[in-house]
């Protein structure tokens, strides 16, 4: 997909708009320029992108596993209505809440470390995908259960080839939402006990409030959010490239 | 009185990408004021394209429509456009939505319930007026469609398979009903469908388009006089005859009628 | 049994066989690593006659309050202008992207720089995690919106502003209250967090602290409120959704 030349024009016009606040007051707005000085510097001086990769690596860790076990939980009350029945409810209820207001317990529980991140991700980011697998469980069943019992198709291959396929958009459309909260938690479990990552690049900018910095590091965040949402995006239509996509 | 004249009026359309699609071409017809004229084709054959552009909603891309010898420009208030998927206003009641294109245009809020009750009371619905259209079987509520499009006193009833989506017992229902209604107002009737029986049953002249692009592959006129009553016409040996001919021609085009 | 009297038995049995487990294992544990069901009971007491509790959700509140306002007012404004006008649509949406998928504790500095730590930049914190929510859903809403309605109005020759106000509006209001309940859900969010990174104060700066403190038993406590607030949020939200729309299914 092409962006429209409206588009390009608004973004062109917002970088030509900051660029002439930043002439006003460089140290409330910065500007383009200085901003991308300040990269720089970032890069040569801060450990810019041995941080930033750092981040992304333990963020995809964590990611993994939250995605596999939330997954997991949602096809199992997708498809057990027992289960549903039993723990739907306090599922529904820990997705209400700001899950991340546990990271103060994360830290007593597992310490400052790599274990504490991952843990803080997986804590965040694991509920996001129960209601998508569980709603796509249950789509695909009733969609092709009976079809599935027309012709004798049970055990796991009912699960491989019927219900995981037709669940799979739902399943899709969950994994940007959860990879953006992944993202979140990370940042967030570095920015409080000052794990080195992007999550410290941010205590630090607002530690010093200077004010290049603090738009480098937010552009830095931008761009890492932009490209894992648009990595999964991309290899989220690869899979399910028959389907039409669904909202949730 | 001619109400519409279709004048050699082709259509097609550009997708994406500057690809263009035929759905209409040559298209010549002729609709006498107070007919009820079917138009009968497979599906996807161009006849909801030929019916918006009776109605304005989208220009043709050849030719011209007169309607009352005056070339249309876009949608007006001598037409009424009747959808296949009912098109109700899901927040409105059935009151609110026959309602709707009246306001603006009668002033008076008394005046324009006025005028709706009586169309609701035509198509029968009078003890359901404050139901919401979520609470109604699909045949009362394209009755409501009807009402809706009555209500804003057309010159001209345009309806694309105004009973495609409802099954076949209460499809022959709302056949009489309309039959009733049009013998009842004197409108002009412009009807798609893609039902042999239904465009007998219904119309003084079927007219039968072809495949893409939608030309008229052949006229038929009807000769029953109305009010018709539905045992007498679907017995006479003249339906069936009728009945068999159009499906030759169908079925000639067998490209076409893939569906 | 009727079906639903067993399903909230089954419900019941499964939250005592938590609960259980929880005892089992917590006894097991130090109670600053995990302290029993019965110490958070009597911790919960604590905050609330001590009025602590009170003290910090009254804080939030206001700034919720009126972080949520702006958000609404700015989110569906923007929503329907640029659902329903796509130049600006084209226009503005790209830097609205851009924002969107900065995770906004990225902002903290920069709402820092501009607004300090105290009430006034919590409140726009909170704000940025609102209004996204509020906008996208108003704005997508309108956007899909059956185009077969705007179709029906111009079959019927209902001018623009008209349709604008009697087609337009009413199909967007499931979506208004859907974004405003997402919204508000992801307020509670930046609620927890301005008390995380700006002024350690309301809820968030309670839980931050109290973690601090390895007041663990507490700490769990007020967890639990803030999981009581937002279970209230959503369902609350979702039935006056399912009043005020009742053809609309809710998301
Ligand atoms: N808006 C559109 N853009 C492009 N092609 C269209 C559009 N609407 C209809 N068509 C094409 O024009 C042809 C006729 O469509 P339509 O008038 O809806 O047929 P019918 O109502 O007889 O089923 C079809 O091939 C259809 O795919
Ligand atoms: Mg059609």
């Amino acid at each position: 997909m092409t962006p429209s030349p409206r588009s390009l024009a608004g973004v062109a016009l917002a970088l030509a708009g900051w660029q002439l606040a930043g002439t006003f007051r460089p140290d409330f707005t910065s500007s383009p320029t200085l901003v991308a000085t300040e990269l720089v510097r970032l890069a040569r001086e801060g450990d810019l992108l041995p941080l930033v990769a750092g981040t992304v690596a333990t963020l995809l860790a964590g990611w993994t596993v939250a995605v596999t076990l939330g997954t997991l939980t949602g096809f199992l009350i997708g498809r057990y209505r027992l289960l549903a029945v039993a723990f739907e409810p306090y599922l529904v209820a820990l997705y209400s809440v700001p899950l991340i207001a546990m990271v103060p317990l994360m830290v007593i529980w597992f310490g400052i470390g790599e274990g504490f991140l991952l843990a803080t991700v997986v804590l965040a980011t694991a509920i996001t995908m129960v209601f998508p697998a569980a709603t796509g469980t249950r789509e695909s069943m009733r969609a092709y259960g009976e079809l599935a019992r027309a012709y004798q198709v049970s055990g796991h291959r009912l699960l491989l080839r019927v219900v995981l396929p037709g669940a799979l958009p739902y399943v899709v459309a969950g994994l940007r939402i959860s990879v953006q909260r992944a993202l979140m938690a990370v940042v967030v479990g570095q920015f409080l006990v000052g794990h080195p990552g992007l999550g410290t690049l941010i205590g630090d900018a607002r530690a010093r409030l200077d004010a290049d910095e603090v738009f480098a590091v937010a552009l830095v965040a931008l761009a890492v959010g932009a490209l894992l949402t648009t990595l999964v995006g991309w290899a989220g239509r690869r899979l399910s490239a028959w389907r039409p996509e669904v909202s949730t | 009185m001619t109400a519409i004249e279709v004048d050699d009026v082709g259509k097609s359309y550009t997708g994406k990408g500057g690809k263009r699609t035929d759905a209409l071409s040559g298209i010549r017809l002729s609709v006498p004021s107070g007919g009820f004229v079917s138009l009968l084709g497979p599906s996807g054959c161009g006849k909801t394209t030929l019916l918006k552009c009776l109605d304005g909603l989208i220009p043709v891309t050849e030719g011209e429509i007169r309607v009352g010898g005056v070339p249309i420009t876009g949608p007006g208030r001598d037409r009424a456009f009747v959808f296949q998927d009912f098109r109700l206003l899901p927040w409105r009641t059935v009151l609110g939505n026959v309602v709707f294109p009246l306001e603006g245009v009668v002033s008076s809020r008394a005046e324009r319930e006025a005028t709706a009750r009586r169309y609701i009371e035509m198509v029968g619905l009078s003890d359901f007026e404050r139901h919401h259209p979520h609470e109604l079987s699909g045949g009362m509520q394209q009755r409501v469609g009807i009402a809706r499009a009555l209500a804003v006193d057309p010159d001209i009833l345009l309806m694309d398979e105004p009973f495609g989506a409802l099954d076949a017992q209460t499809r022959e229902l709302m056949q009489i009903e309309l039959l009733r209604i049009w013998e009842l107002t004197g409108k002009t009737v412009v009807f798609v469908t893609h039902s042999v029986d239904e465009a007998l049953f219904l119309s003084q002249r079927v007219a039968v388009l072809s495949a893409r692009p939608g030309r008229i592959a052949a006229e038929f006129e009807v000769p029953f006089a109305h009010p018709r009553q539905e045992h007498t016409v679907r017995g006479d040996s003249r339906f069936t005859d009728l009945r068999h001919d159009i499906w030759r021609l169908l079925k000639g085009d067998t490209h076409a009628f893939s569906e | 049994m009727t079906a639903p009297a067993r399903d909230w038995a089954v419900r019941i049995a499964a939250l005592a066989l938590l609960l259980l487990v929880w005892q089992q294992v917590a006894q097991r544990l130090p109670a600053a690593i995990l302290p029993t069901p019965v110490r958070v009971g009597a911790a919960a007491r604590d905050l609330l006659t001590g009025g602590e509790l009170a003290l910090a959700w009254g804080q939030t509140v206001t700034q919720v309050a009126v972080a949520m306002a702006l958000a609404s007012v700015a989110g569906v404004g923007l929503g329907l202008l640029l659902g329903w006008y796509r130049p600006l649509d084209q226009l503005l949406s790209p830097l609205l992207g851009a924002l969107f998928l900065t995770p906004r504790i990225a902002l903290v500095p920069l709402i820092a720089l501009w607004f300090g730590l105290q009430d006034l930049a919590k409140i726009v914190l909170i704000l940025a995690f609102g209004f996204f929510e509020v906008f996208f859903t108003v704005r997508d809403g309108v956007r899909g919106m059956e185009r077969s309605y705007l179709e029906l109005a111009r079959a019927y020759g209902v001018p623009t502003w008209r349709t604008l106000r009697t087609v337009v509006l009413p199909a967007a209001r499931p979506y208004v209250l859907t974004g405003l309940r997402l919204g508000l859900l992801h307020a509670l969010v930046g609620v927890v967090l301005a008390g995380f990174f700006l002024e350690t104060s309301g809820i968030g700066g309670l839980i931050y602290n109290l973690g601090a403190a390895l007041r663990t038993a507490e700490l769990v406590a007020a967890l639990l409120s803030v999981m009581v607030v937002g279970l209230a949020v959503n369902v609350g939200l979702r039935r006056l959704e399912a009043r005020l729309t009742p053809w609309q299914v809710t998301r």
